[in-house]
């Protein structure tokens, strides 16, 4: 019987219709035995009863129905879910790589000169008459600032100031600006790997 | 999003609230963040600042804070600047915007609620540079009709 089978070679339409509607037939035995294990529990139902809910002898017959459609769709149109299942995969992955970008509110855009760190922090002593400013560069922010610059250990990294005036798109989200923001900018062949804002 | 709880200003001897963070750009630059108690609170802490004149120059300070570190432990200005007992935010460039009379509107986002009033002051480099308020219109209210049939309650 096995050997018979082996040996059997499409001939008709049919036949050659029916080896087309194999991999159909296997993703609804799939999608059934998913919806299967999904079933609402005996408890879910009772809740439901109890907020008079119950699923009544219509809402069956569209069920079956709906079903049935969905069955014919993917018998028939198997491989456009197999493409679309791809390329949501590919969608996903590029999602993925997208949201694990740093989010910098400096763009290339918003570059000004480059500038040397001595010469940053020379401008940068806060004076405050009420003595509430640490002398250190950038005062309070003194701690982001050496953050920033222990990071800068590539020969070919440079430091660019920025401004991005009030309304600027800032961000992977492209907000705009609510105020004007400046600051300094980490940039390796034009492109920004680290930003210090200071106002 | 939950309407959130404001920052607190002392300006003119009078506490108002405040609907700006000016606190956020010191947290991001130092990467600090704190724990949300509850949904009021995304940013986990509440700052009091203060105006101070001083030879003429209004300048912007904090004066307190209430900050949670884990929903249990609470700390104050002196744990996150050590040493200070008000701090000068001459990182702050922008709008202070406090909300002021009676409530027009509530909305259940961020600082979306709509007051009277809203007195705005700019600052650059933390050291106040023009004020002034703003009168807001009640906003019109919506049909339900014009709201998209899914907005709209079950008949």
């Amino acid at each position: 019987m096995i050997e018979s089978a082996l040996a059997w070679r499409p001939v008709t339409w049919i036949d050659y219709f029916l080896i087309y509607l194999l991999p159909g037939i296997g993703m609804s035995a799939y999608f059934l035995l998913n919806a299967w294990k999904e079933r609402p529990t005996e408890f879910a139902k009772g809740i439901m009863k109890l907020f008079g809910k119950e699923t009544s002898l219509i809402d069956r017959i569209k069920e079956f129905l709906v079903y049935c459609f969905a069955i014919s769709c993917v018998l028939v149109g198997w491989p456009g879910f197999v493409i679309y299942y791809f390329k949501h995969k590919k969608d996903e992955e590029v999602n993925k790589a997208w949201q694990e970008l740093p989010d910098f509110d400096c763009a290339p855009e918003y570059l000004v000169v480059q500038v040397n760190p001595i010469d940053a922090e020379i401008v940068s002593y806060v004076l405050d008459p009420l003595g509430s400013v640490p002398p250190l560069p950038f005062g309070h922010l003194n701690q982001g600032w050496v953050n920033f610059l222990a990071d800068m250990t590539d020969d070919a990294d440079e430091m660019w100031s920025f401004y991005i005036p009030k309304g600027g798109k800032v961000g992977k989200y492209q907000f705009e600006a609510t105020s004007e923001r400046r600051g300094y900018a980490r940039v390796r062949d034009g492109k920004i790997l680290a930003e210090f804002i200071t106002e | 999003m939950t309407a959130q709880i404001s920052e607190r200003l002392i300006y003119g001897g009078k506490e108002i609230p405040l609907f700006t963070n000016p606190l956020s750009l010191y947290l991001k630059n130092n990467g600090i963040a704190f724990e949300s108690p509850h949904t009021a609170n995304w940013r986990g802490y509440v700052g009091t600042w203060e105006i101070l004149e001083h030879q003429g120059v209004e300048r912007l300070y904090l004066v307190g804070l209430s900050a949670h570190k884990t929903y249990e432990e609470i700390l104050s200005l002196s744990d996150v600047f050590p040493g200070h007992d008000k701090v000068f935010a001459h990182w702050f460039t922008g709008e202070l915007r406090c909300p002021q009379g009676a409530q027009l509107e509530y909305r259940h986002m961020g600082y979306a609620s709509v007051y009277e009033y809203d007195l705005l002051m700019d600052f650059k480099q933390g050291v106040l540079i023009n004020k002034h308020a703003r009168h807001n219109e009640p906003p019109k209210k919506r049909d339900e009709k014009e709201y998209p049939p899914f907005l709209r309650r079950g008949s």
